[in-house]
């Protein structure tokens, strides 16, 4: 597994099609959708997270039981690591879950990248 | 050339930019782009601490809000332009009183057009913008749509530019390029 990490609206998901040659139907989006497994690519990992902890499921541990799933694809996640610590305890308990689910995906991808307005830096 | 730095509020972006178009002018004609539009006292005091950063540095000052296509081709061939900021001047396009506020949808492609053509135009362009990506805040639709254009046209800037970088403090991250000193 690849995992693209970077800000909102920093050019991760082209920064994947040119990576990995990804059309846009290649490409999964968890927060239109939800996760898509029979594709490559999937994006918006935050946005799973954040349904995660509505149904009250543990994200880390969802991905830890479906290894299979995904360990040959790629993922892309928002960065929503900075800024100001939430005022709202749903939106702290989302970047927390993020960050957590995020250090996990980091220690098993095989390349991690971090994307800067559509510029990719290995840090993986 | 064209250098495209970006950085945090009070990251040090502006005075390096400034240096950074200082080095690249090597003695030609400097021009300071100005896009603020100011709406209060706090405004005019950020405004009058850039005019004195920039002091006895050699700038022509233009102030230029919004429409910057048409002020690229009077612009001489071989100026060094430093533009600050993106983060005002799509401010000042997205959200105009004539149209009560309400994000203009042309705001994105207006500003794409205005700053190719102004890397086109002159010998060196430096522009400035603000990263503002990084934080799990949800925010209003119209805000959200600043922040998705400004995200568009950071990464439109960043592939145009032959230099990139992230400021932090007055320190640069090179993603792209070399940063002329």
């Amino acid at each position: 597994m690849d995992l693209i990490i970077g800000g909102a609206y920093m050019g991760k998901r082209t920064f994947a099609m040119g990576r990995y040659g990804f059309s846009e139907e290649d490409i999964g989006d968890a927060a239109v959708d939800g996760l898509d497994f029979q594709k490559p690519c999937n994006t918006h990992l935050e946005a799973f997270v954040s349904s995660c902890i509505w149904h009250k499921m543990d994200a880390v541990v969802w991905f830890q039981t479906h290894r299979e799933w995904w360990t040959d694809t790629v993922l892309i996640c928002r960065d929503i690591s900075g800024g100001i610590v939430p005022l709202q305890a749903e939106d702290r308990r989302w970047r927390e879950e993020t960050g957590r689910l995020l250090q996990y995906l980091a220690g098993e991808a095989e390349h991690v990248y971090r994307v800067f307005c559509g510029l990719g830096v290995a840090l993986k | 050339m064209t250098v495209f730095l970006a950085g945090g509020s009070k990251s040090g972006k502006s005075d390096l930019a400034q240096k950074v178009a200082c080095a690249l002018a090597a003695g030609g004609p400097l021009i300071y782009l100005a896009t603020m539009h100011p709406t209060d006292e706090e405004d005019l005091l950020r405004i009058q601490r850039h005019i004195q950063r920039r002091e006895g540095l050699g700038f022509q000052t233009i102030e230029r809000e919004r429409n910057l296509m048409d002020l690229v081709p009077q612009l001489p061939r071989d100026a060094t332009v430093l533009l600050d900021s993106v983060t005002a001047l799509f401010t000042n396009e997205l959200f105009r009183p004539e149209l009560q506020w309400v994000p203009d949808q042309t705001a994105v492609s207006r500003c794409r057009e205005g700053l190719l053509a102004l890397a086109d135009r002159v010998r060196h362009a430096v522009v400035v913008s603000d990263l503002l990506f990084g934080d799990a805040a949800r925010y209003d639709p119209d805000t959200e749509c600043f922040r998705r254009g400004l995200g568009a046209l950071s990464c439109i800037l960043a592939a145009r530019a032959d230099t990139v970088a992230e400021v932090c403090f007055g320190l640069p991250t090179v993603w792209k390029g070399v940063l002329p000193a």
